[in-house]
Order: structure tokens, then sequence, then C-alpha cells
């Protein structure tokens, strides 16, 4: 049988079966419709987890340090992380974020209203705050401009404001630290906050002209896209600190428990997903060859009549297949059109943009299980209507 | 044979069985459903098979068909063993050589007239563009050209069989083997399913071999055969007012 031929009569066919195949048709629609989503949306919606949840609770936050001689004696003088290091190591693949930190040794001193108070120092770069996912309570956090221009403003800590001014809308005041006065440019906030609430924040430029006994800045927090690239990333520092300055105190820290935990978490729902996609596509699998089991005895005597018309076993079998086959890819086409809609809305809710590469390469494995899906699924009922007997097929009640 | 058309016609067998026989054991019992079968066919011959009903037609047509194999005797079609043909032979000799109308029309539901007769072509391997003009030729020798795209549930039953006569015909097949093609009929309806089965014998030296029940339809062959007890006995042409002359 010629193929135009063949896929005529076996669309033809599932056409007129519509009603019967519509259910087989939406469960491997909506099992690779899902598919794709997931393959194509699981590192965004890992990058999203990670960028908005602070549920992770850091996991994917890598601490270096150039530890001081006073934390460890074998290290004869205090590092500092070169302009450069700090660009090489943002640079890193799977980094989407570092910032460069340096802290007061003793604590600040500020007064007001005749009252004194202290509390710890922090000198940070724009990038603080995105690394460690803060938000501003009231107010603005300190900005490029504010580092580049070396300003004299602050952040405070939400119960350090409270207590020192009774309230949290203190934008534009000034508050003396350490001698110097500063404008109150915002208050923090964010769920990861935790004892940071009683600290206060400088621009890391404005510090190192201004504020007496702080550190050098030794100490660099970067954010991993996902927490899948957190021990990449953590492997590769060391080399490319070496490879720029001198690495000696050098000391990485990661929350492998919290990490593990988190990944393990996540394997584990996206287990339960794939598992209930591929159960969603299996049952469609055998919702077709359960239509072409049915199909094939309700069609008895129309196979009969085939055969005396001269049909050969060969044109049987490759009818039934097709069918199969056009139920599956035509299933699955709808899946892909499906999967699109939900890939695009899925980016605009989530603002990411995932590759359409990827969205691709899962559209071609979707058509390639559909094949196999329907191959698998119409075997046995194609082999079964191509052996029938012409006589008995013709007979059949 | 004792025929004296047979006789001077013998060289020229389309169809030439002999001594065939089929036989069906079940446990400790043998059915013999045929025995020692001889029959020759011509071209643009219409030959009748009567019996009553579990004499054997059904079983002969069959294997006239190559949808059962005999137990025992031979079977020449245009001068070639079929018996011995492969299954992928049969179908093409299927495909090729006959024609087959059934008592119920059988045609495939839910398809257009168009499509029923489009199913021999394609197993054919003819090409798209020649069939729709074989298709409108044998529809147009049963008078349906007008029918070709409306769906067959949609026929009366006289069309329906017509239409089966004309599937049976678009691949200009040397012999239409037909079980009972007017049993469901009335006798009008009857009558233009066999005037049609004589022009086609006539126009396109074209056998047919029928099964019937019906003496009245008997008539319009040329020779009647009759199987009792798996047995066929040649019979005198029954005289018809309206029946062709031999070819």
């Amino acid at each position: 049988m010629r193929i135009d031929d063949l896929l005529e009569i076996s669309l033809r066919q599932m056409v007129r079966q519509g009603r019967r195949n519509a259910g087989v048709v939406l469960a491997i629609a909506l099992g690779t419709a899902g598919l794709i989503t997931i393959m194509t949306m699981g590192n965004d919606l890992k990058e999203n987890f990670n960028r908005d949840l602070e549920l992770l609770g850091g996991a994917t936050r890598i601490k270096a340090q150039l530890v001081s001689p006073d934390e460890d004696p074998e290290v004869m003088r205090a590092g500092w992380f070169h302009e450069d290091t700090v660009q090489a190591l943002r640079r890193i693949p799977g980094v989407i974020d570092g910032t460069l930190v340096a802290k007061k040794a003793y604590q600040a001193q500020s007064s007001r209203r005749d009252r004194k108070y202290a509390f710890t120092l922090i000198a940070v770069d724009e990038h603080f705050w995105a690394v460690n996912s803060f938000e501003a309570r009231t107010g603005r956090l300190i900005g490029p401009e504010d580092v580049k221009n070396r300003r004299r403003v602050c952040v405070l800590g939400a119960d350090l404001a409270q207590k020192i001014f009774g309230h949290l809308d203190i934008q534009g005041q000034i508050l003396p630290i350490d001698d110097e006065l500063y404008e109150i440019i915002g208050v923090l906030g964010g769920l990861g906050v935790s004892d940071r609430t009683a600290w206060a924040f400088l621009p890391l430029t404005t510090a190192q002209d201004r504020v007496a006994r702080l550190d050098i800045p030794g100490l660099m927090y970067l954010r991993c896209r996902t927490w899948d690239q957190v021990a990449e990333v953590a492997t590769a520092i060391p080399g490319v600190i070496r490879a720029r300055q001198n690495a000696d105190g050098l000391k990485i820290e990661v929350a492998w428990e919290r990490l593990r935990k988190v990944q393990r978490t996540f394997w584990w729902i996206q287990f339960f997903v794939y598992i209930a996609i591929g159960a969603t596509l299996i049952l469609g699998g055998f919702g077709i060859w359960n239509i072409m089991m049915v199909g094939v005895r309700a069609r008895t005597r129309e196979i009969g009549l085939k055969k005396a018309m001269g049909a050969e076993d060969g044109d049987i079998f490759s009818q039934f297949l097709t069918e199969a086959l056009c139920l599956s890819l035509s299933s699955t086409l709808i899946g892909i059109a499906l999967g699109r809609l939900a890939v695009v809305f899925l980016s605009a809710v989530l603002d990411s943009h995932p590759l359409e590469d990827l969205f691709l390469a899962c559209s071609g494995l979707s058509v390639l299980f559909a094949l196999v899906l329907g191959v698998v699924a119409g075997l046995a009922p194609s082999i079964q209507a191509s052996r029938m007997e012409v006589v008995s097929a013709v007979q059949y009640e | 044979m004792s025929d004296p058309f047979f006789a001077e016609t013998a060289g020229r067998a389309l169809i030439c069985a002999e001594g065939l026989g089929k036989t069906y054991i079940s446990g400790p019992h043998r059915i013999d459903v045929l025995r020692n079968v001889d029959l020759k066919v011509y071209p643009g011959e219409i030959v009748g098979v009567m019996g009553p009903s579990g004499s054997g037609k059904t079983t002969l047509l069959n294997i006239l068909g190559l949808f059962l194999a005999p137990s025992c005797g031979t079977y020449l079609f245009g001068g070639r063993d079929v018996l011995s043909l492969d299954r992928s032979a049969q179908a093409s000799f299927r495909r090729h050589e006959v024609g087959f109308v059934f008592q119920n029309s059988d045609l495939l539901e839910h398809s257009t007239v168009h499509e029923n007769l489009e199913f021999p072509l394609i197993y054919a391997r003819v090409r798209r563009r020649e069939r729709r003009a074989l298709i409108l030729t044998a529809l147009t020798l049963v008078n349906l050209g007008h029918r070709i795209h409306h769906k067959t549930n949609l026929l009366s039953g006289g069309e329906r069989q017509r239409v089966a006569v004309a599937r049976a015909l678009v691949n200009r097949p040397r012999v239409i083997l037909a079980d009972e093609p007017t049993g469901h009929l009335d006798r009008v309806n009857s009558n233009v399913i066999l005037d049609y089965f004589q022009e086609i014998a006539r126009q396109a030296s074209t056998a047919i071999v029928l099964i019937t029940h019906d003496t009245e339809v008997a008539g319009f062959c040329h020779r009647t055969y009759f199987l009792e007890n798996g047995v066929l006995i040649a019979r005198k042409p029954i005289p018809h007012p309206r029946r062709e002359v031999s070819p």
C-alpha cells in the first residue's frame, strides 16, 4: 500500500472514531504538555525558588573568606579580595551574583537624644542585597551610585531603627555613627534577615574612607543559580582566586547539610511529578492498545472484506499500526502545542526566558516517545489483525 | 461432463476444478462438506450453484476465492495451479482476478461509495489519478454514478448491493464470485442486479459464479449446478424469458 493512501486511510479512521479516541488523546496530550513544561521550565523554576524562597535558608550561598591571623595562627597576614578576583568569582559558571563585605572589628557607636547605642556595622556593596535576598522594608537599600560616589548614607536593621527612633519611617533622618553623620535611606526587611535586624549597613567605599578599625574586605558571598551548581562553584573558587592572588587563609563555607536536604526534597518532588506524567503517558499507551484491540475485534468483518478485496497481511498490519501511530502522534502534537502555551504563560509569570533549543529538544523527544508508544501499543493488535483468516473474518458476526 | 456446451468449450475454461473435497474433522466425527466436485467455468459465463442450506455452496465459493484450502483436488485458474500459491500470491490473485459480492452487500460502514470502491484499487497499487475514472466507470455500469460521494449507510438495500457489484467490478476481474447477491432484495431489485450481471458477462467476458436458493435467479444463469450433501450435480438450464443467449 502506498504511504499517502496509508496515511489518508488512517487519519480518516482516527477522525471518524473521534469520540472513542478523545479520552486517550487528552491523556497523552496532557502528559506530553506536562513533560515539556517541566523539562523546559524546570531550571527556571529552580532559579525562581532560589531567588524568591528564603525557605532554602541560604543553601545556594557560598562564603569565601580570607581569614586573618587572629582566626588562624598559620596565616601570616590578613588577605583581601582584589578587584579582578571579585569580578572573576562573579563570572564562574553557575554564579548569579557575588558581594564583597567588610565588618567593623568592634561595635559602632551612635547616640540620639542623649542616649547611646552600640551595634554591628557592616560595609557592603550594591550586590549584597540580591545575594542574600534582602529587601527594603521602608525606603531603599544601598545602590551602585551610593557605592560609586562614596555617599554618606546608611541602612538600618528594623530592630535597630525601632530601638533608636521608635518607628521605621526614618528615611532622610541623620544618624551619627562613630562621630560621622550619615543619612538614613531605608530599613532592611526580608525573610532571612535574622540577627541582621540589629545591624547597620554602609556603602563599602564610604566605610573604607571613614570608618576606623574596619576589616579589610576579605569576605565574599557568592550566590549560585540553583543548588545543582553549588558543589561545582565551591570546587572552582580556590583555583579562580589562586590564579589572581595569594589565597593564604582561604576558607570556603557551604551549608552542605541544608543543601542536601533541599536537593533531596526537590528530587522527590520532581520524581513524583515525573511518575505522575509517566503514568499518564503509560495509561495513554494502554488506551491506544485497548482502542486498537477493541477495534480489531469490532472491525473483524472489515478486515475480512479488505482481505477479500486483495489486501495482503502487510497492508492490514501497516494500516492498524499507522492508525496507532497517528493516534499517539496527533495526541503528542496537541500536547506540544499545549506545552508551548504553558511555557509561554509560565515564562511571563516567572519572568524567565527558557532556552528555545530546550523546548525544541523536548518536543523532539516527545515525538520520538510518541513513535515508540504508537509502535509498542499498536504492534500486537496490528499483528492480530494481519493474521486473521479471510474466511473466518468475513463470516464474523 | 455430458453437457454439450461444456464439452465444446472445455479447452477455454477459466476455472477448472477437479476432485475438490473439503472435510472437517471434529473429534471422532468426520464431516465431508464437499465431495469430488468437478467444475469448469468459462469466460463470459454465468454459472449458478443451488442447494439447500449446509450443502457446501459457500464452502465451494470460499475455495474458488482462495479463502479456504480444499482437503483434496486440483484447482486451475486460467491454466495456473492456484492452490499452491502462498498467502501473498493468494492476495494478489484476489486483487487482480476475482471480485466478490456477498449477501449483505458488506460495504464499509460510514464510508462513502467512492471510498468503498477505492480500496480494491489501493490494494492493487493503482495510481491515484487513474482511480476516479475506474470508479466512475464501475458505478456508471450499475447506474450509480451520481451517488459517488454518498455515505453507504444512507443508501437503500438495492443501491447498496449495486455498489457491492460495482466494487467487485472495479478492478476488472476475470471472475465474480457472488454469494446469494439478491438474497435480501425484493424481486425488482433482484432483477436489476441480475441484469447487471448479464451485462457484465456479455460486455467484459467476465465469468460469474453465483450461489442462490432461488430458481428464478438460477433462470438467469447459463448453466446451473445443484449441490447436495457435498456432491455437485449438473442441471439443464432452467428456462427463463429474460435469459441471455449462451456465450
